[in-house]
């Protein structure tokens, strides 16, 4: 990603490679988040999104590369890196045996910045019954109460590791709001994993293409949409000959016309069509969806992002 | 009113003057149901299990938290002198010294009325001034440290240490004992009359002049708990230590004492219906009962390591993972609960066994071979031998609970099994071969002398078979990329091997009890999951 050099980075990967049994997790990913972004990590299942995220938590270890966190390894001081976190997983395993209160108190006590007045505002807008035990309460409410415990200690820096997948459109409504609000109140940074791209788009300012343990893209949202664009062209002579574009993932034939997924700057993109003697007859920029697919289908299709 | 009325007044309060009239009348009671001994459950009940000393030890346990002010129900139980009896125009020697004496005066006419309506027309020789002396002075104390330091935790435990110590008096001074208890009785008067009354009696003037202005000795902290921390929170604690010495207990804290008592009143029952002739299987029942407290202890610490009790996953959740604790805070939290469990639980062992021993029959069988057992050990000092027979069982058993908790903190499935396979194979080798003993002395006299060679033996091949374990692991990849690994595995291999040796060492400790090295010894192994755990712990919370 473009990093500015005078924003402060809080996360701060570099060259980091992991291996499970042989098979590469994360091969020489870099990567720099900066005070009050709002970065989007997207992948394939088993693209490493989790991995990177357990590395920012100093579950991992690194093999080789650096982590950095708040300027300190996670590895060597797990509390001074995790009191400054708010985590919530997919999958939030809570203990499943304890209340509402009883884990809103264990929680409170790790956390000298607790805001308990802010973790009761939020239990009584999720509607959430204190008295009730984790193990009788539902996904949704599962996943906001792990929404609660991630927030109410004011973190510097939130990670959601895919924190709505299989949830319904409310929850990940009340999830998405609460990601706005952190930022756009207190300039709180925010690392958010998903499939959803959709949900990405959405909130998301950085984003990071992770495939097979590779950044395959990387860089302000905005930026990576303005430079991937569909073209339809029709060449204006009786000759077809095969287009020779640099950057291009996809040329589909549709009789007269060709439909063109290319990236790069659009101005030279329309001089090359026009040095091709191809008319363009309709353009428009990729979704995100259209991005990622073409990424992951062809990983050679590079760009000068980074 | 006069002040020292209302100071005496005081102590029998309202709710409490019931009780204590409810405990006077047991007197009379008992009394009028021992002179029916005709009747067969009677003579049974009583007669044949010494049931004679059981009131004086309840009462006398009663009487201690009213005589401290305590204020007791079923919800609630706090200690420390009541504050508005600071208003009172007088001295805080006097405020101390009236309860005191009350608490003297009363016990030392129970007791008197005691052995004149139950003990004497009995044919039993109480040895009264002893007792009374003893109970003062276990009385002041509790009282003085209830003042002083105001914990009702702490007041636990020292409620506790009243039962066991009026345990150990009825069982080992009551009870018109041999010579050696005598001469340890004697040794109990001297100290009580020279020491732990006048200290007993400082303590509490310095702890109430204290508080009265509002300077505690040792002040209550918010949400500590020292031994057992509550079921439910109220409340944030003040920090995220107590937080998970809270989260280990309520998983695991509970479940060593519950199994204790399980197997303490299994084996109680037994006790008491195999009547006639309880000789025979008495020491059967007690290793028995030793050895289900120690497999319970080792199995509670390889639980302790998983996420929960039976689960059958040794990975840490991200949600416990990600907790802003370091590994040695997040392992000490651990070890302070199984410490604390194991200590409940062997307490509640040893007052029920010293229980059984005092009200049954067995006591005349424990009486000789307790004697024996000291003159065998050319011990001239019974109750150092006493105090090191509660604490020797308990220090294994936590080097079995620590060492255990080490290895499955390591998160390796491989080793967990091994480890719980020693466990079993060390418990059924070492209890297996003390019955084998105790039946066959003669081989026991044929081994003793060669125990040192054993030990050597023994030491090397399970030097030798942790070097071929951790050849093992390297041959099946798991620990050659990382010498952290490699080094854990190692240290767990060591471990086990200076645990097994404690294993297997432990009838020579016992013998050689005495001497400063073999206690410091203990006190290492003791102190080794201390360093284990931790390192355990760091390799698997980060993969």
């Amino acid at each position: 990603m473009s990093s500015s050099a005078s924003a402060e980075a809080i996360v701060s990967i570099k060259n980091l490679t992991r291996t499970f049994n042989d098979k590469i997790a994360l091969n020489k990913v870099n990567l720099e988040v900066n005070r009050g972004q709002i970065f989007g990590i997207v992948g394939e299942n088993g693209a490493g999104k989790t991995t990177l995220i357990k590395h920012m938590l100093g579950l991992y270890k690194a093999q080789s590369g650096s982590v950095v966190m708040f300027n300190k390894n996670p590895v060597l001081d797990p509390p001074a890196v995790l009191s400054n976190i708010g985590y919530l997983s997919e999958e939030p395993d809570l203990p499943a045996w304890m209340t509402v209160s009883e884990i809103l108190y264990y929680s409170a006590s790790f956390y000298p910045k607790w805001d308990q007045q802010y973790a009761d505002k939020l239990i009584d807008a999720f509607e959430l019954p204190r008295s009730k035990k984790i193990k009788e309460l539902s996904k949704g409410q599962r996943a906001r109460i792990g929404l609660v415990l991630a927030q109410a200690h004011r973190p510097e820096l939130l990670l959601l590791d895919e924190p709505s997948s299989g949830l319904d459109p409310i929850v990940r409504k009340d999830i998405l709001g609460a990601i706005i609000c952190g930022v756009m109140e207190e300039g709180r940074s925010v690392v958010f994993s998903s499939h959803l791209l959709e949900e990405v788009e959405r909130v998301c300012d950085y984003l990071v293409m992770l495939h097979k343990g590779h950044i395959l893209l990387s860089g302000a949202l905005d930026d990576i949409i303005a430079d991937h664009h569909i073209f339809t062209v029709k060449y204006a002579g009786p000759t077809k000959s095969p287009l020779n574009l640099e950057n291009c993932h996809k040329i589909t034939n549709l009789g007269p016309e060709i439909r063109i997924e290319c990236a790069g700057e659009i101005e030279t993109l329309k001089q090359n069509f026009c040095q091709l003697s191809a008319d363009i007859i309709h353009h428009r920029t990729m979704t995100l969806d259209e991005i990622f697919t073409a990424r992951s289908e062809d990983p050679q299709f590079s760009l000068g992002i980074m | 009113m006069n002040t020292t009325f209302i100071l005496v007044k005081d102590i029998f309060r309202p709710q409490h003057r019931l009780g204590v009239l409810l405990y006077i009348l047991l007197i009379p009671l008992l009394f009028v149901l021992l002179k029916s001994h005709e009747h067969w459950w009677s003579e049974y009940f009583l007669i044949n299990t010494n049931l004679y000393y059981l009131p004086l030890l309840l009462s006398f346990f009663y009487f201690s938290m009213v005589f401290s002010y305590a204020d007791f129900s079923g919800k609630a139980f706090e200690t420390g002198f009541p504050k508005y009896l600071y208003l009172l125009p007088v001295h805080s020697r006097k405020l101390a010294s009236i309860p005191l004496l009350t608490s003297a005066t009363f016990l030392t006419f129970y007791y008197l009325i005691y052995c004149q309506l139950i003990l004497i027309p009995f044919g039993l020789e109480p040895a009264t001034l002893l007792v009374i002396i003893t109970m003062i002075a276990i009385q002041w104390w509790v009282q003085a440290i209830g003042w002083a330091f105001g914990h009702r935790q702490f007041a636990g435990i020292i409620l506790l240490l009243i039962v066991i110590n009026s345990l150990i008096v009825s069982a080992f001074i009551l009870k018109a004992p041999p010579q050696v208890f005598t001469d340890n009785a004697r040794l109990i008067a001297k100290l009580s009359f020279a020491f732990f009354i006048p200290s007993g009696l400082l303590l509490a003037v310095v702890a109430v002049k204290k508080d009265r202005y509002n300077d505690k000795i040792m002040p209550a902290k918010k949400n500590y708990n020292l031994l057992l921390p509550g079921f439910k929170i109220k409340q944030a604690f003040s920090n995220g230590f107590r937080a998970q010495v809270w989260y280990d207990f309520r998983l695991f804290g509970y479940i060593l004492p519950a199994i204790v008592i399980g197997i303490a009143v299994l084996f109680s029952a037994l006790m008491l219906i195999q009547g006639d002739d309880p000789h025979k299987s008495t020491t059967a029942i007690m290793v028995i009962t030793l050895l289900m407290f120690f497999m319970a202890a080792s199995v509670i610490g390889l639980e302790m390591a998983k996420p929960s009790f039976g689960n059958s996953e040794l990975t840490l959740s991200n949600f416990m993972a990600t907790r802003p604790l370091s590994d040695a805070r997040y392992v000490y939290a651990k070890l302070i609960v199984a410490f604390c469990s194991l200590l409940s639980a062997w307490l509640i062992i040893v007052v029920i066994d010293t229980y059984i021993i005092a009200f049954s029959p067995l006591n005349e069988f424990f009486m000789p071979f307790w004697q024996q057992l000291i003159y065998g050990l050319n011990s001239n000092n019974s109750l150092s031998l006493y105090l090191l027979s509660i604490t020797l069982p308990a220090a294994l058993a936590w080097v079995f609970c620590g060492n255990n908790l080490s290895i499955a903190l390591l998160g390796n499935k491989v080793i967990l099994l091994v480890a719980t396979f020693v466990t079993i194979f060390v418990l059924i080798f070492f209890f297996g071969s003390s019955i084998w003993f105790h039946k066959h002395p003669e081989h026991w006299q044929i081994l003793k002398p060669l125990l040192p060679n054993i030990g050597i033996f023994i030491s090397s091949t399970l030097l030798f078979m942790g070097a071929i374990f951790i050849f093992w692991l390297a041959r099946r990849n798991k620990i050659e990329r990382d010498l952290l690994r490699t080094l854990v595995a190692a240290m767990a291999t060591i471990y086990w091997v200076l645990w097994l040796l404690t294993a297997f060492s432990f009838p020579q400790i016992a013998l050689q009890a005495q001497t400063i090295i073999t206690l410091l010894m203990l006190a290492f192994y003791c102190c080794l999951p201390f360093l284990t755990a931790p390192l355990s712990f760091a390799r698997s919370r980060r993969k």
